[in-house]
């Protein structure tokens, strides 16, 4: 299904108007009319905001004297065709996700940016950018990172190849007549980043279990096995750091870590921790651990382990992780996502370790803060608060209610069955049920994900600098964050690394503000026109 | 009848051939990618290829097909994608899972089809009891089962909170069959039996009442009647003879259950094959969608085989060539 849009037409008088105000348009030769532009954007599938927000930006950029013709791709298509595959024809408007690893500003500059990139659709290959989003990426020492990564956003800004519009707004909504202390994960989803709201909730009544309401089941408590649990087998499965709200990566299992070159680093585990079976936690199981991923390699892990080298132990809490070469996002991305397995449990298993049914096999057992305790497929699964941990929850246990559809959710919520749902409503049917429902509350978490506008920067007219300068004023974020993403979206800031990096952000970009005077006018300085219907010309020549 | 059966096993085994190569094709030539998920999150090429050819989707489409279908013949439908386990385990409880509601829903629907389209077609021709019947058993037949559902949980979960809304028992330890002993099943199961029931109703009630006016008219129930029988054990002579077209649609009935019982499990929540099939297909877990229409496929070729076999056995006048 196409729509198309051709305001362009309905909005000849505004130019025509202008025109005769100016007394410019008409008097010049044109060259030949821009095409009609093609905007891909996630189906409906995925929810309503797409489509809405390629809408109302591109009724805005119609006043340009473009048209657009609107084109829902299905999601896994447009990853395949249009994100990893080369198949951008005009331009996008599609998320990407607030995934943990991506508080580290490599995703932003480097995967999406760099020439010859994988995801980097919008087939941007500026060498200068490259240079520096390359150079980031093996930068240890913080302070210089911080300074190529800055000179890294200020090309991108100054080059344009494509922005952000908007930051995605999750939620959480929960029962608040029975708990209380439900904290913000900022800026990941709640799903993603496992401490807040998790370890923090308290129980206000004798109901001691936190029951979560999902959509989907896990697919596997074997974490080398994991493709679409990642998240909910950190409960089991502790990793040596976590990112906190702040957007820092605090200590977990590790207490400490150095790099004592820039491809070794040097790990300590924290004190006392046990296995769920009451063994230690020691540097030989963290050790194992690493070098079995390693040697299995697990395709869904690939991203994250692929500089990898070795493990090796030093003491009984002490070890160290060789990497292939120098990364400086190892701390944030790895040290966060990377599990310790009891090797006493793992050390003697023949079979494909990356298909081992391990609830079958009786060794779903990790040092996380919860206990695997049963799992009806499908329906729900139950953890156990491990009480030794060093974070333990100030309640029993955990379920998570596979609950197949919103609708239920919903209901779940409503009857009080459930505690606590996260981005599996819309956001803004969290709110509404909030506003309905005494006993519920919700909280807004403000996240990095975002909306991207991308163009196809192989193709004319996006390989003209000024006219990617002229859509950049004219995208009016707000009407995207309003209107597209019924307020749960802010306007995204200045550059690929979201503000809601913190440090990372280069605060330093000006403001651009949506403008369409200031994009006409950028335009006509380039030397386009516009016809007697208001259509947009490229310049003569 | 014997070369008649073995006919029919024939063309039975051509048809689900068939269904099954549409679904493979139909899977294949989908512009959708089963690792998208994980090329978003930055899954790298050669870790790609190793997990394309776990999921035997390596080679040529034929090479694929012959793969395919060279498994299935040895019984191994493969592994789902997204469970990482052969897909009949994960098939199984869930096949349990839908003939609960199935099955009882079908029968229960089937007899109080019967019961209420005797009470129609018994009644004055054109009175409110026949035009009020009609009417009803149109508009349901004409509504969509995911209505249905929605209606029976808003008045009976949401607003009166008489029932659970979703799943299939609370979260608790009870496992395997005895938690389809407790009272909390029972309890769950209620709202979608029920919606299966009324789902079910229409086409028997119309059924039924057909046979009965067509039957009311026939001399043997002029006979019956002079003989000075009371009323409704005329009904009664008229109600058997007008089962026969009732039972042989029951088997056929069961296959498009069971496809129909998709949407309310989806809306109850209910941990079936046909939420599972919907999720699959979602989830381009190509080998669980598979093998579930596989299994639709061959319950509906299987149920009008019988079908066909049954009429023979209860109506003499049919002749197997």
């Amino acid at each position: 299904m196409k729509h198309s849009i051709r305001s362009w037409r309905a909005m000849a008088l505004l130019p025509m108007s202008i025109a005769l105000m100016t007394g410019t348009a008409h008097a010049q030769a044109l060259g030949e009319p821009v095409p009609e532009l093609q905007i891909a954007y996630y189906a409906s599938d995925m929810g309503p905001m797409y489509e809405q927000s390629a809408r109302v930006m591109s009724e805005e950029w119609a006043k340009l004297g473009l048209s657009f013709q609107l084109q829902p791709v299905q999601f896994s298509a447009f990853i395949s065709n249009i994100m990893v595959g080369g198949g951008l024809e005009d331009m996008a408007v599609f998320t990407v996700g607030a995934d943990p690893d991506r508080v580290d500003p490599t995703y932003w500059l480097y995967d999406l940016g760099a020439c010859g990139a994988r995801r980097n659709g919008a087939k941007w290959c500026d060498e200068e950018f490259t240079a520096l989003a390359t150079a980031q990426r093996s930068q240890v020492d913080q302070a210089q990172r911080l300074e190529t990564v800055y000179a890294a956003q200020q090309r991108f800004y100054d080059q344009a190849p494509w922005w952000p519009a908007t930051n995605t707004v999750y939620g959480i909504l929960w029962n608040s007549d029975k708990w209380e202390n439900v904290t913000s994960p900022a800026p990941v989803a709640a799903h993603e980043g496992l401490v807040d709201p998790w370890l923090s909730a308290v129980p206000k009544t004798d109901d001691r279990i936190l029951d979560w309401a999902y959509l989907e089941d896990v697919t596997t408590y074997n974490p080398l096995a994991e493709e679409g649990a990642v998240g909910w087998l950190r409960f089991v499965y502790d990793t040596f750091a976590k990112n906190n709200a702040q957007g820092e990566t605090v200590p977990w299992a590790a207490e400490s870590w150095e790099f004592t070159d820039p491809q070794t680093v040097r790990i300590v585990l924290r004190d006392g921790m046990t296995f769920h079976d009451g063994k230690p936690v020691t540097a030989a199981d963290a050790a194992f651990t690493i070098n079995m991923v390693v040697e299995a390699q697990p395709p869904a892990m690939s991203s994250r382990i692929a500089n990898l080298e070795s493990a090796e132990v030093i003491d009984e809490r002490t070890f160290e992780v060789k990497l292939k070469t120098s990364d400086a996002a190892f701390v944030t991305t790895v040290l966060t996502y990377l599990f310790i397995l009891p090797e006493h449990l793992w050390a003697d298993y023949e079979g494909d370790v990356t298909a081992r049914d391990v609830i079958a096999d009786g060794v779903a057992i990790g040092s996380g803060p919860f206990k695997f305790k049963t799992w009806r497929m499908n329906e729900v699964h139950e953890l156990d608060t491990n009480t030794a941990h060093f974070n333990a929850p100030q309640y029993d246990g955990l379920r998570r209610l596979a609950l197949g559809q919103a609708d239920a959710i919903r209901s779940a919520m409503l009857s009080g069955a459930a505690d606590i749902a996260t981005t599996v409503l819309p956001v803004a049917a969290m709110s509404d049920l909030a506003v309905q429902e005494a006993s519920l509350d919700f909280l807004e978490i403000p996240s990095h994900g975002s909306l991207l506008v991308w163009l196809n920067n192989e193709k004319a007219p996006f390989t003209d600098l000024a006219f990617r300068e002229a859509l950049r004023l004219a995208t009016n974020k707000q009407r995207a964050a309003i209107e597209g993403w019924l307020g749960f979206a802010v306007p995204a800031g200045e550059g690929s690394v979201p503000t809601q990096l913190g440090m990372w952000h280069n605060s330093d970009l000006a403001p651009i503000p949506f403008d369409i005077d200031a994009a006409r006018a950028t335009l006509e300085a380039a030397g386009y026109g516009w016809d007697a219907q208001g259509r947009l010309h490229y310049p003569p020549n | 009848m014997r070369a008649y059966i073995l006919r029919r096993l024939a063309q039975a085994v051509v048809v689900v051939w068939a269904v099954t190569t549409i679904m493979f094709v139909m899977f294949r030539v989908m512009p959708a990618d089963p690792t998208a998920v994980l090329m978003e999150r930055g899954m790298t090429d050669a870790a790609r290829e190793t997990l394309i050819a776990q999921w035997g989707l390596s080679g040529s489409l034929w090479d694929q097909y012959l793969r395919y279908m060279g498994n299935l013949l040895r019984g191994d439908f493969g592994s789902s994608f997204f469970y990482r386990k052969p897909v009949w385990e994960v098939l199984w409880p869930l096949i349990g899972n839908t003939l609960w509601i199935a099955v009882p829903g079908l029968l229960l629907g089937a007899f109080a089809g019967a019961a209420l389209g005797m009470l129609v077609g018994w009644s004055k021709r054109g009175g409110k009891i026949e035009r009020g019947g009609i009417f009803l058993a149109t508009i349901i037949r004409g509504a969509p089962s995911f209505v249905i559902g929605i209606a029976l949980l808003t008045v009976f979960s949401s607003t009166l909170g008489w029932f659970p809304g979703f799943g299939m028992g609370d979260p608790g330890p009870t496992q395997g069959f005895a938690r389809y002993l407790t009272l909390d099943f029972l309890h769950h199961l209620a709202l979608p039996l029920i919606a299966v029931i009324i789902y079910f109703l229409p086409e028997n009630l119309l059924l039924m009442r057909s046979g009965v006016v067509e039957n009311r008219t026939e001399d043997y129930i002029e006979l019956v009647r002079a003989k000075g029988v009371p009323s409704s054990r005329v009904a009664w002579h008229a109600a058997r003879n007008s089962l026969l077209p009732l039972i042989t649609w029951l088997f056929p009935a069961l296959a498009e259950t069971i496809a129909g019982i998709v949407v309310i499990e989806i809306v109850f929540s209910w941990p079936g094959v046909g939420r599972e099939l919907v999720l699959a297909v979602t989830r381009q877990d190509y080998p669980l969608a598979q093998a579930a229409f596989f299994l639709l496929a061959v319950m509906i070729v299987l149920a009008n085989l019988a079908a066909d076999l049954t009429y023979g056995k209860l109506d003499p006048r049919v002749v197997y060539k």
